[in-house]
């Protein structure tokens, strides 16, 4: 038996939380690079987000939902989907967790943070829906 | 390159002849890298079986139930293969070329954990 670890079981789909717990989206896909020495592929980045979701869904449905993703994102990064750095990736079981709070992904969760900040904030007991 | 482009990508072996489709890919902790952060390497590849045998647990036997679908995918589990990232020659785009040395590539549940 090896030390390896089925890709579908362990990130694909699995839920990500943030270093302090807080739930942070799924995995929707996973960014791998060819060293150019040769070797296997390496995980660099775990996507997440509409976009990523989008792009693997394919077809018209699939398109829809990436565009609409990239359009609701902001900055010059948003032709691209959401990518969490694999380095920021720490322990996974049933979650995949980071080791770094959601507050220092600013690009992660945009449009969640955006609806919490701009309509959930100001329902009465809403608190702070950021937090 | 993303994860699940290379999922369902057809396999051959160097001389062309179909092997099936990678239906999962095997990921390791890569050794050089040390910390709670350390990344990982695919380390090989499950091929063959049908995509579903994979996707629902049963070709690692992950899944044990209920009978009749364990039943139903017991063949296929069989036949999926396991080929180390050693041998693979080119990992695309069109499809994943891997070197066999005509021998017999590995059965999945050989050299996996559930």
């Amino acid at each position: 038996m090896n030390d390896h670890e089925s890709l579908r079981f362990t990130l694909l789909d699995q839920q990500l939380v943030d270093a302090e717990d807080r739930p942070v989206g799924r995995v929707d896909d996973v960014l791998l690079d060819l060293p150019a020495d040769g070797g296997p592929p390496v995980v660099v980045a775990v996507l997440t987000g509409a976009q990523a979701l989008g792009e693997r869904m394919g077809g018209p449905a699939g398109k829809l939902m990436a565009a609409v993703a990239s359009r609701l994102r902001s900055g010059e990064h948003r032709a691209e989907p959401v990518a969490i750095p694999a380095s920021a990736i720490g322990d996974h079981a049933d979650l995949v967790q980071l080791t770094v709070p959601l507050g220092d992904l600013p690009h992660v969760a945009g449009l969640e943070r955006w609806l919490a900040h701009h309509l959930v904030e100001g329902l009465p007991g809403a608190g702070d829906a950021r937090d | 390159m993303r994860a699940t482009e290379l999922l369902s990508r057809p396999v051959v072996d160097e001389h062309g002849r179909p092997l099936g489709r990678v239906h999962d890919l095997r990921i390791a902790r890569r050794p050089e890298q040390h910390g709670p952060a350390r990344g990982w390497a695919v380390a090989g590849l499950a091929v063959g079986g049908g995509r579903l045998v994979h996707a629902w647990g049963f070709a690692e036997r992950r899944a044990a139930g209920p009978w009749l679908l364990r039943k139903i995918t017991a063949r296929a589990g069989r036949v999926a293969r396991y080929v180390p990232a050693e041998r693979v020659l080119a990992w695309g785009p069109e499809v994943v070329r891997v070197r066999t040395g005509g021998a017999e590539l590995p059965p999945l549940l050989e050299v996996v954990r559930p």
